[in-house]
């Protein structure tokens, strides 16, 4: 990549300004946005490390407050290598994985070193386990041959023989951790940090950690306490992360090695997805109007396996290696150098298009609670100091919002929908009444070990993800949804966006701010309130 | 698909120059400023647009206009090339300077337009510069490269009709001028001539779709001579000096403008519709001469 990268961009709307691009589940929209709105740009993708091979042999050579990784491995040692799953990045990269360039580099200098007792354990935790493809196209030919199935594996949070009760941090949380990982001389965890509040301290005890254990930072009460969940300094769920990863630095030698991406996150063909739409050429207009059409027109099946085959161009921006919190504060630097964005000033409504993908429905079906998740889970709380929109503000999201689940992926999401959401849709009383006789289900504790499902909890925390914004807005209108669904969410529904922002007038005023999030790309707005 | 179509077709302003908004950084397209249009200085070209003016632009324009132009006796011992600098209200200011221009200049005049306005297509920028002479001069940014394509045109002889405003006055008031013509002339030693068109924001006014008859006065300046060791900010001071005398002039009379120039050439701060208000109606429309 030779092009400089340009800063986001925040636009005002005015009659010149093209119609603007929202993703719309399986398809997009182009909307008109009042005169005076803003439109918050993600910046375009920062310039690719030109031997990514090279820069990983330079970060595991000397890495931050830890020694070399070559002096770390030894003949007759234990070593585990933990890797992130399916639900980074997205959508999946084009090959080679970044994981998989840093598993051939760890590897080799394994084998030079003669260890004998490696294990590749998928760090899944409570998602579901990757089928034998998924894991072959992100580790690659080499160490899939050389590993599956007997040391490359997912990791089974319900495994009782594969499961260690580590203790207690100072603040009582539980860490429970898998046990191959706590047992070995050395745990690698390869990374790969798409935004700011993956990685660090939450890689090792969310990423191999069990029910008992994630139920300490995933509850309704730390994510409601967590100002910024993109700011891990101001998050008490990272600060319950960072006590349990703190907890198990002092009991267990990690070794972390996280990669950045820039942010290319869709192939050239589907440009008009990163363009901004004021530079759409005739070329990106004629390109949006056959692919809109083009999947109005497709079966369900065929469209959706159309946009989950398209893999992001993402390239290596930079990788560090060490200890985790050394290695972390370089990574997030490096990250905010591809992502922020200054914005100043909060808006009365917030307008964002929810994409056909987000991390737990890779090669699979974005339902109803997955939607809330994205959108008021994720984009809502996509900022730093401050959200975009104002305490008591609107939220308009676009996505058709189809009652239709993944049954093998998402079984518990079908009853969370059917049973928990018409009984209730607060966040609290969901916890207190249903987490429990879900997480400890034992029909989905069979399909999660078993099957390709989701643990049985996993609904509860997508709708606890969004506690925070539904504590802190006003009203969320999703435009062009399933009314019957979007009333079971607790919910509105517009059919345009004309009727959504004169909804929304009815709690912001007729004289709101609007301020649109352009995403994906993804993309940091730091926010001045 | 209709819906999105029609939603495409106006929303990026199909058949229309494509427009910035207000916000948008630059250059929004990285293509425009380096428009090439040197072909269009050829002598075939030339020879062109010659034609074409002299046959169809320049005689529609008397029609519609009927342009009056005084100051041209100002120009008598002047020699060629000149920058030319005017006010602008309208598209039709153009035709109107080149009208303006002596004779025997008008066959080697280039006009600096706006990048962003005209060549952002192909055909579009291709058409102004056969039948204007035009060249692309990036108006929101300093352009080193639209800078040096002036420069070398003034050098090779060319005449540039150049609007220091940056774009059409939206309300026929004097908007704030950037120093690109004046850098060409100190650049190049050449002078500069000041102009001072009225008229023509009453018959193709910013944002108009139909074009209406009546009449325009244009008032030639004294040509500004760059001094030796004159630089452009220098020079600016005293074409804007001039250009405001040369909109008193075109108010009152030459006498008064010597004494005292107007300074309320851009208006009263108030709102665009007391600023339209202030300026009074359209002028009567010119009489046919078969009336």
């Amino acid at each position: 990549m030779t092009r400089s990268s340009r800063p986001g961009l925040v636009l005002e709307v005015d009659r010149r300004t093209p119609p603007v691009l929202f993703h719309n589940g399986e398809n997009f929209r182009l909307e008109r946005l009042p005169s005076g709105s803003r439109i918050v740009y993600p910046p375009e993708p920062l310039e690719a490390l030109k031997h990514p091979e090279d820069a990983i042999a330079r970060a595991v050579d000397n890495p931050h407050n830890a020694d070399p990784l070559r002096a770390k491995l030894r003949p007759g040692m234990k070593l585990t290598i933990a890797i992130d799953d399916i639900s980074l990045p997205l959508p999946q990269m084009q090959l080679p994985d970044a994981r998989q360039l840093v598993l051939e580099r760890v590897l080799t200098l394994a084998a030079e070193a003669g260890v004998d007792d490696v294990e590749l354990v998928v760090a899944n935790s409570l998602h579901r386990r990757m089928t034998e493809a998924e894991i072959r196209r992100m580790v690659g030919e080499r160490v899939f041959r050389s590993f599956w199935p007997d040391r490359l594996r997912n990791f089974d949070a319900e495994d009782p023989d594969d499961v260690v009760f580590v203790g207690t941090t100072e603040h009582g949380e539980e860490v429970e951790l898998c046990k191959r990982a706590f047992e070995s001389d050395l745990l690698i965890y390869v990374n790969i940090n798409l935004v700011a509040m993956d990685g660090g301290h939450k890689s090792v005890p969310v990423g191999l950690g069990t029910y008992r254990s994630i139920r300490h930072h995933h509850n309704v009460g730390t994510l409601l306490e967590s100002k910024s969940y993109m700011h891990p300094e101001r998050s008490a769920l990272h600060h319950s992360a960072s006590r349990m990863g703190k907890f198990l630095a002092d009991k267990l030698d990690i070794f972390t090695i996280e990669t950045t991406l820039n942010n290319a996150a869709f192939p050239s063909l589907y440009d008009f997805l990163s363009k901004r739409e004021l530079e759409w050429s005739l070329r990106d207009q004629a390109t949006y109007l056959a692919v809109t059409s083009g999947l109005k027109r497709l079966p369900d099946q065929m469209r959706h396996k159309l946009l989950h085959s398209i893999a992001s161009p993402y390239e290596l921006t930079g990788v560090n290696a060490g200890e985790t919190e050394a290695t972390h504060a370089k990574t997030l630097e490096n990250l905010h150098r591809q992502h922020v964005v200054q914005v100043e000033g909060q808006a009365d409504i917030m307008t964002c298009g929810v994409p056909y993908i987000g991390p737990y429905n890779v090669n699979s079906i974005m339902n109803p609670i997955l939607v809330v998740c994205m959108g008021l889970g994720y984009f809502f709380n996509l900022y730093r100091n401050a959200p975009l929109v104002r305490p008591g503000g609107v939220l308009i999201l676009t996505h058709p919002t189809p009652r239709a689940f993944h049954p093998v992926h998402h079984p518990s999401y079908i009853d969370f929908f059917d049973v928990v959401l018409a009984d209730s849709t607060d966040p609290k009383v969901i916890e207190q009444k249903y987490e429990k006789q879900f997480a400890e289900d034992e029909w989905y504790r069979h399909l999660y070990r078993t099957s390709y499902a989701y643990h049985g909890v996993h609904p509860f925390y997508m709708w606890y993800w969004a506690a925070h914004a539904m504590d802190y807005l006003g009203d969320v209108i999703f435009v062009g949804g399933d009314r019957a669904v979007v009333s079971r969410l607790g919910f509105r529904t517009a059919t345009t966006m004309a009727d959504a922002l004169e909804m929304a007038s009815e709690t912001v005023g007729r004289r709101a701010s609007i301020t649109h999030l352009h995403c994906p790309p993804l993309f940091l707005p730091e926010v001045t309130p | 698909m209709k819906n999105d179509l029609k939603k495409i077709a106006l929303g990026f302003r199909w058949g229309r120059p494509s427009a910035q908004p207000k916000s948008a950084p630059v250059p929004a397209l990285k293509t425009e400023g380096n428009f090439e249009t040197a072909w269009a200085r050829k002598p075939w070209a030339n020879t062109a647009r010659d034609l074409l003016q002299e046959l169809v632009l320049l005689p529609a324009l008397r029609y519609v206009a009927s342009p009056t132009i005084r100051g041209r006796e100002r120009l008598r011992h002047v020699e060629q090339p000149v920058v030319i600098a005017s006010n602008h209200v309208s598209h039709l200011d153009t035709g109107v300077v080149v009208e303006a221009l002596p004779q025997q200049w008008r066959h080697r005049v280039a006009v600096g337009a706006a990048a962003d306005y005209f060549f952002t297509s192909k055909v579009r920028g291709s058409l102004a510069a056969l039948v204007l002479g035009a060249f692309p001069v990036e108006r929101k940014r300093a352009s080193a490269t639209s800078a040096r394509a002036a420069v070398r045109l003034v050098e090779e002889g060319w005449n540039l009709i150049l609007f220091p405003e940056g774009g059409r006055s939206p309300d026929g008031w004097l908007q704030e001028m950037k120093p690109g013509a004046s850098f060409i002339a100190a650049r190049t030693k050449r002078p500069l001539v000041p102009m001072w068109i009225t008229g023509t924001e009453h018959l193709l006014p910013k944002g108009a779709k139909g074009l209406r008859r009546g009449k325009v006065d244009v008032l030639i300046g004294d040509p500004i001579f760059p001094k030796q060791k004159e630089d452009a900010r220098e020079l600016q001071v005293r074409f804007e000096e001039a250009l405001l005398r040369l909109a008193t002039e075109s108010t009152r009379d030459w006498y008064s403008s010597l004494k005292q120039t107007d300074a309320t050439h851009g208006g009263p701060g108030a709102a665009r519709w007391r600023r339209v208000w202030e300026r009074g109606d359209a002028p009567p429309r010119a009489r046919s001469r078969w009336d």
